[in-house]
């Protein structure tokens, strides 16, 4: 597969600024608005970072209420890492800026008895969008889903309907995916549906994600990165 | 005590529910509490609740909690999530 640079889409598409130095300037002044675009990047790499700043500056800064939906991290660990960062995600939380929901799918907890879809999701997602009168959403990482559930099939064919779905409720997502062998994410998610994909490769955006680390941590970082394909 | 979520009256909701009723009347009969909550009636509880997959049925007691999604035509998993398995001959 050939290596995909962020590259700016068509002008008349507008944008939604993330607020993260660098990366408004590469992409052309941000994310499409109103659209999904698919982050991904190597396992440390910073996704969930990225993710957090598009979603706190757009709270703060933007006047675009957020919902983070994490599939990994549990809240607190989000808040916690967050904190590092020196943002207040309880007090943004409080104030009805961004909600933090954690999607919790453990295998063990799961067993499956038959035909069934994610509508659950869709509910819970829109009820939190309605909810704050969100205008941007994270993902993190909803790839997360194929362990808690067997059918590749069925989260597939309802991944494309809920990218679909984001697009029509015209709400700006971040969706983040863990490169895999050969391809962007693990179960090929930009194949699941054409998506405009920001490939996350370092400089930029990081340098000021790990502002506070001394220059020999910040070469480390750097090394960590560039381990990815 | 059993909760199923499902969206809405659609075939597989109405599948589920006739499914897991005849189910608890066969082997749970008079011993069991259902109910069945309409998620697009209130979606918050699917925060709540953490419900991804519809139709998804809840059994919180007796512990362990288990989640069964799908429209429970697998009676032989059903029975299994429910520990009721060996009340089956």
């Amino acid at each position: 597969m050939s290596r995909r640079q962020a590259r700016p889409v068509a002008r008349a598409i507008a944008k939604a600024r993330t607020g993260i130095e660098g990366l408004d300037e590469i992409t052309g002044g941000g994310l499409p608005a109103g659209r999904p675009t698919l982050v991904s990047g190597s396992a440390g790499c910073g996704k969930t970072l990225l993710a957090l700043q598009f979603l706190v500056n757009g709270a703060t800064r933007f006047r675009e209420p957020g919902v983070f939906m994490c599939f990994e991290e549990t809240g607190r660990e989000l808040t916690d890492n967050a904190r590092s960062l020196g943002y207040d995600l309880a007090l943004l939380e409080r104030r009805k800026r961004i909600l933090i929901d954690h999607v919790r799918v453990e295998r063990s907890e799961i067993d499956e008895t038959g035909e069934y879809d994610l509508g659950g999701l869709f509910v819970r997602l829109g009820h939190a969008i309605d909810t704050l009168g969100a205008r941007r959403v994270v993902l993190d990482t909803i790839e997360s889903l194929f362990s808690g559930f067997s059918n590749a099939l069925i989260l597939r064919a309802e991944l494309r309907r809920l990218f679909r779905w984001l697009k029509d409720r015209g709400v700006t997502t971040v969706i983040t995916g863990e490169r895999g062998e050969g391809q962007l994410t693990r179960q090929g998610l930009d194949q699941i549906v054409a998506i405009p994909t920001l490939v996350r490769r370092l400089p930029p955006p990081i340098r000021k994600i790990v502002g506070e680390l001394s220059n020999a941590e910040r070469t480390l970082v750097g090394l960590q990165l560039r381990a990815g394909p | 005590m059993l909760r199923l979520y499902v969206t809405g009256m659609t075939p597989r909701s109405a599948q589920a529910i006739a499914n897991i009723r005849s189910l608890c009347e066969e082997h749970l009969r008079g011993l069991y509490a259902l109910q069945v909550i309409d998620i697009y009636q209130h979606p918050q509880l699917t925060r709540m609740e953490q419900i991804v997959a519809a139709p998804t049925l809840v059994k919180r007691l007796p512990l362990p909690l288990r989640r069964m999604v799908g429209d429970l035509s697998d009676r032989e998993r059903v029975l299994l999530g429910l520990d009721l398995r060996e009340a089956r001959r």
